[in-house]
């Protein structure tokens, strides 16, 4: 399996090595000891060390709750009083510079700007302006950056989706996940090195694709492993009915005492990995459960994550969920959360989704925390484009919508070694254009794979006569969002 | 002395042939740490051979002095020694220069000249040896000193530096804002950093040469490279500014480039009109020249300075010895590709023994990272992880450390940070570890230390940050609701079973639809039979908690299955469903989707089919499931009709009821409508008809409209 | 001591001769010295340490220099006028060895910053190659195949066709000597997974196992081959390559239908058409003189790509990606390039400008089409242009049509507007950026495109492509086929002959069975039986450790190949072994056991697929080829076995070795049920425990088993019997798996232990390997 990395790393190398040996009799034998090409191995000749950063890593591990659907930047985070003050004026034309439309509003007469809905407070020592609808969140904005200056080039939800998880908005590329598990291995090989949690709130829901978790051409060990809200958490993970642990065991040994005869005649190395895979598959029928099982949690820490937590499926159950696969050595823990887009029900929507997030949320970022986790992981919040200042279809009373805004969104990091407590970028005071600092999301890229000890531009992996990159051919770090 | 002898020549052959052999591999050599050292002793050896030679000249130069052949004897024995200790110093010195980047062109002639002397070394032992011709014999003797020299002089450069000899005689003036042009002082060493690699007199890209200054001022083949005064017009700037990717931009994508430091310096020093004389002190205090200098000299050595690695000063494990530690429940493993530094995580909590923590003490020096969280550690564990020297950061989260131990943990001089959360450490126990020199952080939440002694702690140990619980809310909060684990229709037997996922929760249950309190209701114990389909209501309850949410489930039971079913009227070719079988094949469907096979639609026309039971049967209720979508016109049935009869030609009507329709838009479901009938009586046919809604009521959107009835299952009991 | 010291001694002379004699070995194998040959040696390298910068690709290309040419490559530097990139002859005085063996950073090529590197022995033989005069060569892959003599070979008893006489050349040139033919049990097995995709009855190995005749392995290959179950298996690879699916894929991922053309597939299949005519009728069956039906049908290859239904989508942005899809697709099935990397920008390796990108969009671009017919909501089936195929067409012309109800149902398929769509490069490849406009054509390097001659529309494309000049049509099919059959294509990157592709192992075999294809009127079932009738494929597939060493990848094919079965392979093995398969051929896709909330999850909520409705009954058991393929949620396990998502075309599956692949075999429900079935008919059989195990063993695992093998397996049984009969309730909770009926078996006990012993052979690794 090829990210037990120390594993096929060493074996390839003691293999030659010892051949090597065979011949280093004598004295001189002690020259060939020092010959390190013998040792190596790898594409071109290059020496390569896949499953282990490239420098010192700040981050081990991440943590993604990705907010699916778009959540709106200005009932949220970036706040503009001046859309309140310009409510139903039409959007002057200088600031929308020929910002292409979708089709939902392509065909509107007239874009009359709406403020938020929600007030906003400065908090904290970083005076961070956040919106009602977030008060738990607004607890934590010391610990956290927030980047008002994220933009993108879909205006779609799949491509924009796809674009933010696998750094194209079409093809099958490997998700940033896969790239993870590819570039750092797996930490605990009893689990698998990325996990995808799904939920879905009360606001209108976009859908989920399990492309968006895929390894796309990488070896499929680094595919996301999806955890369903039932029982079994992981795929097949539970012996059938009727037969226990000790009897999947007894199965085990006798298939081991089978294939080795097979391995006698045949000596293709495929069998003995078959083996190997068999024994890690019962050693996680041991593992998952174990970490799924949240009924052991103390009772404040589920009263920090709210009630919810125990209700599988929930988006609390799985932040509390990613905290335990997180503090068990699982590389990328992905979570989706479905119902952020607010395309005409802004009022109404926009406070349950919140509402269903934020404790939780919240509840993480100090549960790592005061576990000494959260230097070491970094936890990233956020959907894949923003939405407009204008409102969708006719601007009514005491209510409205906004529609797909790429050109600037809001998303924060916390913790694995991201500067806390700052507000990073600047957009205009339309909250349509950026003025300051712009991340692109091959820059987003590039910083989280840089805060994991990982080079954008040599984490790569050839596929028909091409070497592709996460950041595909493009993106920088964003120095001044490390600690 | 004759076996020595031998020996001693065997050895010196050996040490020859390894020499050659390495040389010949020298590209491909990596030395493990114990050579290294072994290398760094060549400049102890080194003079050995040197004295030995030069006593050994005096010797042959002086032996008619001595008596007999004493002198050949001094001479073989010298030679024997100058050889041996000539060859050691050779193998060493080679192991040592592969282990720093000496000068090239320095380092080859020392390495060449050395071999070359412990060559000639053995070649003088071996012709004395075999009493070769004595004339060539000193002669020969002569050219070894001379190369000695040579290798000792090369050895000289590089380890003092060049000129080091005659240095002190004349030293080149160091340059300083005062004396050094601007040009010299802040230009100059940009250009030769960034540019003199391709624009110097051997290979002048574009005809430019900036590496001397009169061929600078006349440009290159596209003219001057700058123009006084006008930085903006000035090709040099230009390409600096042009984007990466363009073809004309310098340094060319790849190379190092400029900072932006560098590039104002340059635009500055053209703007205030390129002179190479002109020394800073000389330009008035305004000029932005000045300051841009004075910044330079501050940002010159962080100039894009690369990612900067902590240092640590052991060496690295051997692969085998770190990959022989890895199992499938503890990781070990360097920090970063090329770290000697190690961090061991620790998994499965039923699979760890002590043992499996002793054995880490064969990387006990590059251990900086160990995570034993969850791991049934224990106080006496701790000793161990005291021989851990390097350990930087440790997890002891939720291990059952008691905090008698940490003591132990005191001889931790490099631990930085400590998690404790989870354990039963008490405050006193700390005490030992925040004295620690180089302790940043500690993490205690869950532990038994209070939050005041946290305070007070923390007081103490200002330099500490001391994290314990970050969250207090002493709001109550709503239970979640329980949860039904059986799913479809309950089969005959089947026990139904709640279930909610926080402990002690205490759920009680209401079957006759009436809402369950939170004191009186029956209380579920444990999984319980029903045999009739019924609207079953739970919720959760727990002190300190306010009670959850109603859940209301109704819950289908398999009844009494018919032999035949006969559908009299078909259903609207939209929603065929399964026809008839699909009424009694004990197959739900959803609420949300009325396309699929589950369900029959009805519109135009009523439900109608017939049931035969083959003998006569006593039904005491027939529950119809039926779907319920407002907003798309699925409505209950307005109205049903149970026929019955032992002559399938003519049944009579034996029931009908209206049921009660919705008042307003209620959620979508799937609903059971039971239909109680007379017990006493038994009959082997029987009909329902089951009418859609003719009009919809006033208060609905489309009012007026025709109705559909969806129906997927019908039970008998 | 003495001793000692003289053994080292002399082991050290020994060790110098062996290094002075190694490096001369390494040498030669590394090709250093005798002549160095472009495109096997240097065109590797330079394509993928230097095109990227120095290639076709204009705008990109660094310093004007570009050295995929001669004239390239030996023009005057644009900066130094004095220097040259290559002095033919010359090393010493070109840059471009100077450069990359340069010590100098700020000199080295390629720059630090790339990330490449080249090694010694690269570096050397580009000195070589420039000493050598620096010859370029066209790329293989573009010059047409020539007819090559079939090689001489020492062991002139072994072949048995000419694939054989090349293979075994090689085999002795690089002194590897080719296993024996394999048993039996294991031949037929391979044969029938291979071109049935399903394991051989019992009847069927005994009566090859009784048959002695000289022709009794060609009599089974005959049999197999007629097989209607040969159209599935081919089918199944098919399917990948033309991206199908159930479902229109984005995020709302309608429901489709597009069956009818997969039942059409297999139809080909077993019709046998010939590959130019299968060809012709998906590219363009639309456009043949007065088309029939079935025509028409075909072309729903090129409907098979993702279609949004995502509300608010622009439409061109859309229709522009259904069109570009169709190319890439086109350029990958038919000539394995990578043209998606010519969109917007000329490619980097081959000579795909792109221009000629755009001129072979311009056939594709004519589709009377929207990019967004309608939402969700909407939920349409098929978006025109589609065909409507009703109960009599089936009676009638379609036959091979598997429609189960009455109503008639629609079909994608190609059409070409009566008004020609004009075409413009896209500049970044951007929908709303068109440059200049373009013409139908196709990249010159391959072969150039004379439309005076075969027309201008897909029509003429399929005339191209099957040209018999043409390249690359032939090679590419044929070395697809080899990579089924052999596990690994002759040229090991089966979906890219350009630049950066792999070399072909054995080029002129490539080229004879190009060639021989073609004049045998392209006749696949011909070429399948040309491969399996090899003694190259009949070989054991045991590997000794010094074969292994040698070569690992089995590239010169030194013993059969040995690999883990495709996701549907398994899927077929488990139901057709224990009997519980439903070979009924075509028809609707069905939805079989899948855990539950996967759908519901994920879904938007939106449309019928928003919910997994589980089939029951026969459906549960139809072959993996019919499983539901919804593209945002594809069957967990066809995932898990590498199979395709079906989000773009794909020409070979990897083939990982995972945990969760060991968790399916262990839990799924269908490996259960199957067991349980199988040991249930066992049980009904009036057969001994031991013969009951050994007729298992036989069903699964295609061969009578080892002594040692039944001693373990009936020890188990034993054991499991025992366990069972101490809970009762264990056995009846373990037989109880699947939806199967249950055959009323009252020993529970002996069932439970039989099922599991049943249920332990499905999981060994044989049984699912193809061997």
């Amino acid at each position: 399996m090829e990210n037990e990395f120390l594993k096929n790393r060493f074996h390839v190398t003691r293999r030659h090595f010892l051949g090597k040996m065979s011949l280093g009799l004598g004295s001189v034998a002690l020259g060939s000891l020092l010959i390190p090409d013998l040792l190596k191995s790898g594409e071109d000749g290059v020496p390569q060390l896949t499953g282990l950063p490239h420098f010192a890593p700040k981050a081990k591990r991440v943590i993604y709750l990705f907010q699916n659907g778009a959540p709106s930047q200005l009932e949220s985070f970036d706040y503009k009083p001046l859309l309140n003050k310009m409510t139903g004026e039409e959007l002057p034309a200088s600031i929308r510079m020929g910002q292409r439309l979708t089709g939902m509003t392509s065909g509107q007469a007239k874009f009359p700007l709406v403020g938020s809905h929600f007030s906003f407070k400065q908090y904290g020592q970083s005076g961070a302006w956040v919106s009602e609808l977030f008060p738990h969140t607004a607890k934590i904005v010391d610990e956290i950056c927030f980047i008002k200056t994220m933009h993108t080039e879909a205006i779609n939800h799949d491509p924009a989706l796809t674009f933010m998880q696998s750094g194209a908005q079409q093809g099958n590329r490997p998700s940033m996940g896969s790239w993870v598990s590819y570039g750092l291995g797996s930490e605990n090989k009893n689990l698998p090195a990325f996990c995808v949690l799904l939920s879905r709130g009360r606001g209108n829901g976009q859908g989920v694709y399990s492309k968006l978790w895929s390894n796309g051409f990488l070896d499929s060990v680094h595919q996301g492993v999806q955890f369903s809200s039932s029982e079994e958490r992981v795929l097949y993970l539970q012996d059938p009915a009727g037969r226990d642990r000790e009897g999947t065991r007894k199965m085990l040994d006798h298939l081991a005492q089978l294939n080795a005869i097979n391995y006698k005649e045949f000596g293709d190395p495929e069998i003995e990995t078959k083996v190997q895979q068999y024994e890690m598959a019962y050693r996680m029928q041991t593992a998952v459960p174990e970490l799924s099982d949240l009924t052991h949690e103390p009772d404040n820490i589920i009263k920090m994550y709210g009630a919810d937590c125990l209700s599988p499926g929930t988006y609390a159950s799985n932040c509390l969920l990613a905290r335990k696969l997180s503090e068990s050595g699982v590389r990328f823990v992905q979570l989706y959360h479905q119902g952020w887009d607010q395309h005409d029900n802004m009022v109404g929507d926009m406070p349950l989704q919140a509402q269903d997030v934020d404790r939780a949320t919240a509840a993480l970022i100090m549960d790592l925390k005061q576990r000494g986790l959260l230097e070491e992981t970094l936890v990233i919040w956020g959907g894949e484009f923003g939405r407009t200042n204008y409102c969708q279809g006719n601007l009514r009373k005491n209510n409205y919508g906004r529609d797909h805004h790429p050109r600037n969104y809001t998303i924060w990091m916390a913790g694995g070694g991201v500067r806390p407590g700052i507000v990073y970028g600047q957009t205009d005071d339309f909250g349509y254009n950026i003025v300051k600092d712009p991340v692109h999301v091959n820059d987003f890229h590039a910083t989280i794979l840089h805060l994991l000890g990982l080079n954008h531009e040599q984490l790569t992996f050839k596929h028909l006569g091409r070497r592709y990159r996460l950041t595909d051919v493009a993106g920088k770090v964003v120095h001044d969002l490390l600690a | 002395m004759n076996t020595i002898n031998r020996v001693v020549f065997n050895v010196i052959f050996c040490i020859q042939i390894l020499l050659v052999f390495l040389v010949f591999v020298e590209e491909r050599i990596q030395l493990p740490a114990w050579l290294q050292v072994v290398g760094r002793l060549h400049p102890l050896v080194l003079h050995l051979p040197i004295g030995f030679l030069i006593f050994l000249a005096i010797v042959a130069i002086l032996q008619r002095q001595f008596i007999g052949d004493s002198a050949r004897h001094i001479l073989h024995i010298g030679l024997l020694v100058t050889s041996l200790s000539a060859s050691v110093a050779a193998l060493f010195g080679f192991f040592l220069s592969l282990q720093d980047d000496y000068g090239r062109d320095a380092l080859m002639l020392h390495k060449m000249s050395g071999v070359v002397v412990s060559w000639f070394c053995y070649a003088l032992l071996l012709w004395h040896h075999n009493q070769g011709k004595m004339k060539l014999f000193y002669g020969f003797g002569a050219l070894t000193l001379v190369t000695l020299i040579v290798a000792g002089h090369t050895g000289a450069v590089l380890t003092h530096g060049q000129n080091f000899v005659l240095a002190p005689m004349f030293s080149p003036p160091v340059l300083t804002v005062d004396n050094a042009s601007v040009y010299e002082f802040a230009v100059q060493p940009i250009l030769d950093r960034k540019c003199f690699s391709c624009h110097n007199e051997t290979r002048a890209k574009g005809g430019l040469v900036m590496s001397s200054v009169d061929k600078f001022k006349e440009g290159g083949k596209h003219g001057k490279a700058w123009v006084e005064g006008k930085p903006e017009e000035s090709r040099m700037i230009k390409a600096f500014y042009l984007p990466l990717s363009h073809d004309e931009h310098m340094p060319p994508d790849g190379k190092p480039q400029l900072t932006p430091v560098e590039v104002s310096t340059i635009e500055a020093w053209i703007k205030s009109g390129a002179d190479f004389e002109k020394k800073l002190n000389q330009f008035a205090d305004g000029d932005s020249l000045k300051f841009i200098v004075a910044a330079f000299v501050a940002s010159r050595a962080d100039a894009e300075a690369p990612i900067v690695e902590k240092q640590y000063n052991f060496n690295p494990a051997s692969f085998d010895v770190v990959a022989e530690l890895n199992t499938p429940f503890r990781s070990v493993f360097p920090l970063y590709q090329n770290s000697p530094a190690i961090q061991a995580d620790f998994f499965l909590k039923d699979n760890f023994q002590a043992k499996s923590l002793e054995e880490l003490k064969s990387v006990a020096n590059q251990l900086v990272v160990l995570n034993l969280s969850k791991m049934p550690v224990t106080d006496k564990d701790l000793e161990v992880i005291s021989s851990f020297r390097n350990v930087e950061i440790l997890n002891l989260n939720f291990t059952r450390v008691q905090g008698s131990g940490l003591s132990h943990l005191a001889r931790l001089e490099n631990l930085q940070s400590l998690s404790l959360a989870g354990t039963s450490v008490k405050s006193n126990d700390l005490e030992a570890i925040l004295k620690l020199p180089k302790l940043r952080e500690i993490f205690i939440w869950n532990s038994q230390v209070t939050d005041e002694q946290r305070d007070a702690l923390a007081k103490k140990y200002p330099e500490v940050e001391i994290i314990g619980n970050l969250f207090s809310d002493s709001k109550v909060l709503t239970l979640g609701k329980p949860r039904l684990e059986n799913d479809g229709v309950i089969r005959k037997g089947e026990l139904i079973t709640l279930k909610h996922s926080m402990p002690g929760v205490t759920i009680r249950i209401s079957k006759d639809s009436s809402d369950p309190d939170s004191v009186s209701s029956e209380v579920y114990k444990e999984p319980f039979a029903i045999n009739e389909s019924t609207v079953l209501k739970a919720r959760a309850c727990k002190d300190g908690w306010y009670c959850s949410d109603i859940l209301e489930v109704t819950c289908f039971v398999e009844g009494i299955a018919p032999a035949q079913v006969e559908l009299l009227s078909p259903a609207d070719p939209q929603y065929p469903g399964k026809g008839a079988p699909g009424l009694t094949d004990l197959q739900k469907g959803f609420a949300d989707i009325f396309k699929e096979p589950s369900w029959l639609g009805y519109r135009s026309q009523p439900f109608s089919a017939a049931f035969d039971f083959e003998t006569r049967m006593s039904l005491k209720e027939i529950v119809i499931s039926y779907g319920k979508n407002i907003g798309g016109f699925i409505f209950p049935p307005d109205e049903v009709e149970i026929w019955a009869g032992d002559d399938k030609k003519n049944l009579k009507l034996v029931k009908k009821v209206k049921s009660k329709l919705p008042t307003g838009y209620t959620p979508n479901g799937v609903e059971a409508l039971p239909i109680a009938l007379d017990a006493n009586t038994s009959y082997q046919y029987y009909r329902i008809v089951a009418k859609p809604v003719a009009k919809l009521p006033e208060w609905h959107d489309k009012k007026g409209e025709k109705g559909w009835f969806f129906v997927d299952e019908i039970f008998f009991y | 001591m003495i001793r000692s010291v003289k053994l080292i001694g002399y082991c050290g002379a020994v060790l110098i001769v062996l290094t002075f004699f190694s490096c001369k070995e390494k040498v030669r194998t590394s090709a250093a010295t005798d002549s160095v040959d472009y495109n096997l040696h240097i065109r590797p390298i330079l394509s993928d340490r230097c095109f990227k910068c120095h290639g076709p690709d204009g705008n990109a290309r660094k310093a004007n220099l570009r050295l995929d040419s001669y004239e390239g490559a030996i023009a005057a530097l644009k900066d130094e006028p004095t220097a040259h990139a290559i002095i033919p002859g010359d090393p010493a005085s070109s840059e471009v060895y100077l450069r990359i063996s340069s010590t100098d950073t700020s000199m080295l090529m390629p720059p630090v910053k790339s990330n490449l590197k080249l090694n010694e022995n690269e570096i050397e033989l580009i000195k070589k190659w420039i000493s050598q005069g620096a010859v370029y060569k066209p790329h293989w892959a573009f010059i047409a195949p020539k007819q090559h003599e079939i090689p001489e070979v020492k062991r002139e008893d072994w072949p048995q066709n000419e694939i054989d006489f090349f293979i075994l050349a090689k085999l002795e040139q690089k002194n590897l000597e080719p296993n024996d033919i394999a048993d039996k049990e294991r031949l037929l097995k391979r044969l029938s997974f291979d071109i049935t995709g399903l394991p051989p009855t019992i009847e069927m190995q005994e009566r090859f196992l009784a048959d002695d005749a000289e022709n009794a392995y060609e009599k089974i290959v005959d049999e197999l081959l007629a097989r209607p179950q040969y159209g599935e298996k081919m089918a199944a690879y098919w399917m990948d390559v033309a991206r199908y699916a159930d479902s229109h894929g984005y995020q709302d991922d309608g429901l489709r239908t597009m069956w009818p053309w997969r039942d059409w597939v297999i139809h080909a299949f077993n019709e046998n058409y010939p590959y130019d005519q299968f060809l012709t009728w998906q590219l363009a069956g639309d456009l043949l003189p007065n088309p029939s039906k079935e025509q028409v049908l075909a072309t729903g290859f090129n409907r098979n790509h993702k279609i949004t239904q995502e509300g608010g989508v622009i439409d061109e942005e859309y229709r522009i990606e259904y069109v570009t899809d169709r190319t890439n697709t086109f350029g990958k099935t038919f000539l394995a390039l990578t043209f998606e990397c010519a969109k917007c920008h000329d490619h980097k390796y081959d000579p795909i400008l792109q221009k000629d990108y755009y001129s072979t969009f311009t056939f594709f671009n004519q589709v009377p089409e929207k990019g967004l017919v309608g939402d969700i909501m909407v939920a349409s089936l098929a978006d025109p242009p589609k065909m409507k195929i009703t109960s009599k067409e089936v009676e009638n012309i379609l036959s091979f049509i598997n429609k189960k109800d009455t109503a008639a149902v629609d079909v994608m398929i190609m059409q070409d507007a009566p008004t020609h769509r004009p075409t413009y490069l896209l500049k970044r490849g951007a929908y709303d950026a068109p440059g200049d406009r373009v013409h139908v054509g196709l990249p010159k390097a391959i072969m150039p495109f004379d439309s005076s001659k075969y027309g201008n529309n897909r029509l003429a494309l399929a005339k191209w492509l099957t040209d018999k000049r043409n390249p690359l049509t032939s090679r590419v099919f044929v070395n697809r086929m080899w990579q089924e059959f052999f596990g690994r294509g002759l040229v090991k990157t089966s979906g890219d002959f350009g630049m950066q592709g792999e070399m072909p192992s054995h080029p002129e075999l490539l080229d004879w069975l190009a060639i021989d294809f073609v004049e045998q009127g392209w006749d696949i079932k011909r070429l399948i039986k040309q491969f399996v009738m090899s003694s190259t494929y009949r070989q054991s597939t045991a590997v000794s450790k010094d074969k292994l060493a040698v070569d690992p990848e089995n590239i010169f094919l030194a013993h059969g190949p040995r690999s883990r079965m495709k996701a549907e392979t398994i899927r077929d093995m488990a139901l057709a072994s224990s009997g519980l398969l439903v070979s009924e051929i075509g028809g609707p896709s069905v939805k079989p056991y899948q855990p539950k909330g996967l759908w519901e999850l994920a879904t938007s909520g939106r449309g019928v697929l928003a919910r997994y409705v589980q089939d029951h009954g026969d459906k549960l058991y139809r072959r993996g080829l019919y499983s539901f393929i919804k593209r945002t949620v594809p069957p967990p396990v066809m995932l898990v076995f590498d199979a395709s998502n079906r989000d773009q075309c794909e020409v070979n599956r990897l083939r990982t070795n995972t945990p969760l692949q060991a968790l399916v075999l262990l839990n799924d429900p269908l490996v259960l049920e199957a067991s349980r079935v199988f040991a249930e008919r066992l049980m009904q059989q009036d057969l001994s425990m031991e013969d009951k195990v050994v007729v298992a063993f036989r069903a699964i695992a295609c061969r009578i088993p080892k002594d040692e093998e039944l001693k373990i397996l009936l020890n188990y049984l034993e054991e499991e019997k025992l366990k069972f009969a101490q809970s009762a309730e264990k056995a009846k909770d373990f037989v109880n798996a699947g939806e199967y009926p249950h055959a009323g078996i009252q020993d529970i006990t002996s069932l439970a232990a039989l099922m599991q012993v049943v249920h332990t052979i499905y999981n060994m690794e044989e049984s699912i390997t193809k061997v």
